[in-house]
C-alpha cells in the first residue's frame, strides 16, 4: 500500500507520464494530415506515404503510444508503491 | 504460480470456448458453401447464414445467465483485457465503421481516414485520461461515478438524462443498419428482422446483463473479424498473391492512382471547413483515392478527428466497459487491445475498398453501357448501383454505387461465390449486435441505477435491483426499436452526431471530475448543461442531413465552452468536502479495494447491524 507521503509525488509523476505520452501523439495526429501531399510523393510498402500514415501509420503509432504508456505507468505505480500487487 | 490481483477469477477456459465458437462459425459457412455448390435452395442458405450465428450468440448469452447484481452490472470484474478490448473496439465501431466506413473509403478515399484517426485517438485519450480512474472507482454507470465523486444526486439524474440522448442515437443508428444488412442477407420483411435483431440483443442483456453482453459480444466480434479478415485475405491472395491484404494492397493503390491520372479523374480541393461525406444512398466517386481533401477540408478533417477522439474517450457506453476488468492495469491494457482490434478491422476494410476500387477502375470506367460486367448489372437490378450517360467511354462520375453496399459486393465483383457475401454480412451483423447490446446494457443500467434509483444513495435489495435492471434494459431496447422504425436517418451521420454530443457533454465533465481536485458539483452541472445544449443546438442548427459534422468547429466550440463553464463555476462555488477530496485521492491510486465495492460492502454491514442488534 502506498505511503501517505508518497501520494503527492506519485500524482505529479502520473501527470507528467500522461503529458509526455499524449502530447507527441497529438502532435503527430495533427501534423500527418497537414503534410499528406508532401508525404504522398514518397512510397512505403507500395502505398503513397501520406495515405499510409493517415490510416495504418496512426494505428501503429497509437498502439505503441498506449503500450508504452501502460508499461511506463506500471513502472511509476511500482516505484511509488501504488501498484495493485504491492 | 502466484495469484495476483491482475489474474484472479479469470476463467482459464475462455480461449477454449471461443476457439469452439470460431470453429462452429466457420463450419456453418463451410456447410452453406458446400450446400450452395450442390445446388441447395439459396433462400434457405441465406436464412441459415442469418440464424446460425444468432443461435450461437444466444447460446453464449443463455450460458451467462446471472442472478447477481455484481455480475449483471459489472460482469463480476473478471473480464481479461484482450476480451474487453475486442468488445470496446467493436462497440465503438459497430456496423458503421464496418459497413459505412468501407463505403466512405471507396467513395471518398483518403478523407474517410478522419473517422479512423478520430476513433483510434479516442482510445488513446481514454487509456490515459479516463479508464484507469473509472476502474478504480468501480461505479456501474458514469452518472453514478459523477454523483458519488461530487456527492450530488442532482448531478446523477442530470447526467443520466443527458447521456441517454447519444446512447439512443447510437442504438437507432445500429438497429437501422442491422435491419438493412439483414435485409440484404435474407430479403425478409423489415418488421420481422427488427424483431429478430432486438430479440437477439435483448436475450443477451436481459438474461445476463453486462456478463452476457461481454461473452456473447466477444463471440459476435470474433464473427465480425472472421468475416472481414477472411474475405479480404482470400481476395488479397487472388489479387496480390499475398494473404495479408492489410499490407499488400499498396501496389494496387498506386496502380489505381496511375489509372486515375491516365483517365483524367479530377482532383477537386474543397473549402477548408467542408465535410461532405457520401450518405447512405447512391453516390459517385468524388476524387482520386489517395489524394486528400476532395470532400473534407483540412480544418474539417482535423476538427473531426479531435471531436471524435473526445467523443469516444468520454462515451458513457464505452468507458463503463473498463470497470469490468480485474484491475486498473487491465483497464489500461484494454485500450491497447481496442486499438489493435479496431485497427485490424479498419485496415482490412480499407483493403476491401481498395480491391473494389481496382475492379471499378479496370472493369467499369471507360466501358460502354452494353459492355458492363454482369455483377454491376445485378447490382443495378436491386437498386444498389446506377450508371448515367450513354457515351461509349463512360467516365468515373457516370457510375454510382450505394455507400453501404461496397463492403459486400467485392466477392461478386471478383467472380467469387456469393456465399462470401453472406459471410461478410453475417460478420457485419455481429459487429452491429456488439454495439447494440453494449449500448443497451449501459443505457439500461443508467435508467435502473440513476433514474429509477437515482435519488437514494443505498441501492435497493438484490432481487429488486436485478429485476429493475432487466426491465430497464428491455424497455430501452424496445424504445430504441420503436424510434429506429420511425426515424429515417443515415446511420453514419447519427453515430457521428452521438459522438459529438458525447464529446461536448461527457468528456469535459469526466476529465474535470478526475483530474481537478477543486471541481465542484455545480461546476459539473454547468459543464454538462452547456455542453449538451450547445452540441444539440449545433446539430439542430445545421442543415438537415449531415448534422454537426457539417461544421465540426461548432461541436469543438461546444467542448471548449463546456470546459470553461465547468472551470468558472467550480472556481466560484465552495470547495468540495474533505470526504470527497479523500475519495478522489483514493481513486488516483491503482492499489487497494475498488471504491464502489468497498462502499457497498460497508453499506451491507451497516444494514446487517441495524437489522441484527448487538448481542442478539
Amino acid at each position: 500500500m502506498i505511503d501517505r507521503r508518497e501520494r503527492k509525488p506519485y500524482w505529479m509523476h502520473t501527470k507528467w507520464q500522461m503529458f509526455v505520452s499524449l502530447v507527441p501523439y497529438l502532435l503527430l495526429v495533427i501534423v500527418i494530415p497537414i503534410y499528406t501531399d508532401v508525404l504522398n510523393s514518397n512510397k512505403f510498402l507500395g502505398y503513397p506515404l501520406g495515405f499510409f500514415m493517415a490510416g495504418h501509420g496512426v494505428i501503429i503509432i497509437a498502439l505503441f503510444t498506449v503500450a508504452g504508456f501502460v508499461n511506463r505507468q506500471d513502472a511509476v505505480d511500482r516505484w511509488h508503491g501504488a501498484s495493485e500487487d504491492s | 504460480m502466484s495469484v495476483t490481483v491482475r489474474s484472479r477469477f479469470v476463467n482459464p477456459r475462455l480461449g477454449t470456448f471461443f476457439g469452439i465458437f470460431a470453429s462452429l462459425f466457420a463450419a456453418i459457412f463451410l456447410m452453406v458453401l458446400i450446400s450452395a455448390e450442390l445446388g441447395a435452395n439459396e433462400a434457405w442458405l441465406r436464412i441459415v447464414a442469418l440464424i446460425g450465428p444468432l443461435a450461437l450468440y444466444s447460446a453464449f448469452a443463455l450460458a451467462s445467465f446471472t442472478t447477481e447484481p455484481f455480475e449483471f452490472f459489472a460482469a463480476g470484474r473478471r473480464v481479461p483485457a484482450v476480451y474487453n478490448g475486442v468488445i470496446v473496439a467493436f462497440a465503438a465501431s459497430g456496423g458503421t465503421a464496418f459497413i459505412c466506413l468501407t463505403g466512405a473509403l471507396f467513395l471518398n478515399g483518403y478523407d474517410a481516414w478522419c473517422i479512423v484517426m478520430g476513433i483510434t485517438s479516442g482510445f488513446v485519450f481514454m487509456a490515459m485520461l479516463v479508464a484507469p480512474y473509472l476502474r478504480k472507482f468501480g461505479a456501474y454507470t458514469v452518472p453514478t461515478f459523477l454523483a458519488r465523486r461530487l456527492e450530488s444526486r442532482f448531478v446523477r439524474v442530470l447526467a443520466a438524462a443527458f447521456f441517454a440522448v447519444p446512447m439512443l442515437l447510437i442504438l437507432i443508428a445500429e438497429l437501422r443498419l442491422g435491419v438493412w444488412v439483414a435485409q440484404q442477407l435474407t430479403g425478409a420483411h423489415q418488421e420481422l428482422l427488427f424483431a429478430i435483431i432486438v430479440g437477439s440483443a435483448g436475450l443477451a442483456v436481459v438474461a445476463g446483463g453486462m456478463r452476457a453482453s461481454t461473452w456473447s459480444g466477444t463471440a459476435q466480434a470474433i464473427a465480425a473479424l472472421i468475416g472481414v479478415v477472411l474475405l479480404s485475405g482470400i481476395v488479397g491472395v487472388m489479387m496480390t498473391n499475398l494473404p495479408v491484404p492489410q499490407l499488400s494492397s499498396g501496389p494496387l493503390l498506386r496502380g489505381i492512382g496511375r489509372l486515375e491520372s491516365d483517365l483524367g479523374v479530377p482532383t477537386p480541393q474543397t473549402s477548408l471547413f467542408a465535410f461532405e461525406f457520401a450518405a447512405n444512398e447512391l453516390a459517385s466517386v468524388t476524387g482520386r483515392i489517395a489524394e486528400p481533401f476532395a470532400s473534407v477540408g483540412l480544418a474539417g478533417f482535423l476538427l473531426t478527428v479531435l471531436t471524435l477522439a473526445l467523443g469516444v474517450a468520454g462515451a458513457p457506453w464505452l468507458v463503463v466497459r473498463c470497470t469490468t476488468t480485474p484491475g486498473v492495469y487491465e483497464a489500461r491494457k484494454t485500450l491497447g487491445w481496442a486499438v489493435f482490434f479496431f485497427g485490424l478491422l479498419v485496415v482490412s476494410a480499407s483493403s476491401v475498398a481498395v480491391f473494389l476500387r481496382h475492379v471499378f477502375m479496370n472493369d467499369l470506367v471507360g466501358r460502354s453501357r452494353e459492355g458492363l460486367p454482369a455483377w454491376f448489372n445485378d447490382l443495378q437490378g436491386i437498386g444498389l448501383a446506377n450508371v448515367t450517360g450513354s457515351v461509349p467511354n463512360l467516365p468515373v462520375n457516370a457510375f454510382q454505387i450505394h455507400r453501404d453496399a461496397v463492403a459486400f459486393v467485392l466477392p461478386q465483383a471478383v467472380g467469387m461465390t456469393e456465399v462470401l457475401s453472406f459471410l461478410i454480412l453475417a460478420g457485419a451483423l455481429g459487429a452491429i449486435l456488439v454495439a447494440v447490446s453494449t449500448t443497451a446494457q449501459a443505457l439500461g443500467a443508467i435508467v435502473a441505477e440513476d433514474v429509477i434509483g437515482g435519488l437514494r444513495w443505498s441501492p435497493p435489495p438484490k432481487v429488486v435491483r436485478l429485476w429493475t435492471g432487466r426491465i430497464a434494459v428491455a424497455g430501452v431496447l424496445l424504445l430504441a426499436a420503436l424510434a429506429a422504425g420511425l426515424f429515417n436517418g443515415d446511420p453514419l451521420a447519427l453515430t457521428l452526431a452521438a459522438l459529438s454530443i458525447s464529446a461536448a457533454t461527457a468528456f469535459p465533465a469526466l476529465v474535470m471530475a478526475i483530474w481537478w481536485r477543486k471541481c465542484t458539483s455545480l461546476g459539473v452541472v454547468a459543464a454538462l448543461t452547456s455542453g449538451f445544449v450547445l452540441s444539440v443546438l449545433a446539430i439542430l442548427a445545421m442543415p438537415a442531413g449531415w448534422g454537426p459534422v457539417a461544421n465540426p468547429l461548432a461541436t469543438l466550440m461546444a467542448v471548449v465552452i463546456s470546459a470553461l463553464a465547468g472551470l468558472i463555476v467550480s472556481t466560484w462555488t465552495p470547495l468540495p468536502s474533505r470526504v470527497a477530496v479523500e475519495r478522489l485521492r483514493d481513486m488516483r491510486i491503482p492499489g487497494g479495494e475498488t471504491i464502489y465495492d468497498r462502499e457497498m460492502r460497508l453499506l451491507r454491514l451497516r444494514q446487517r447491524e441495524t437489522t441484527q442488534p448487538a448481542g442478539s
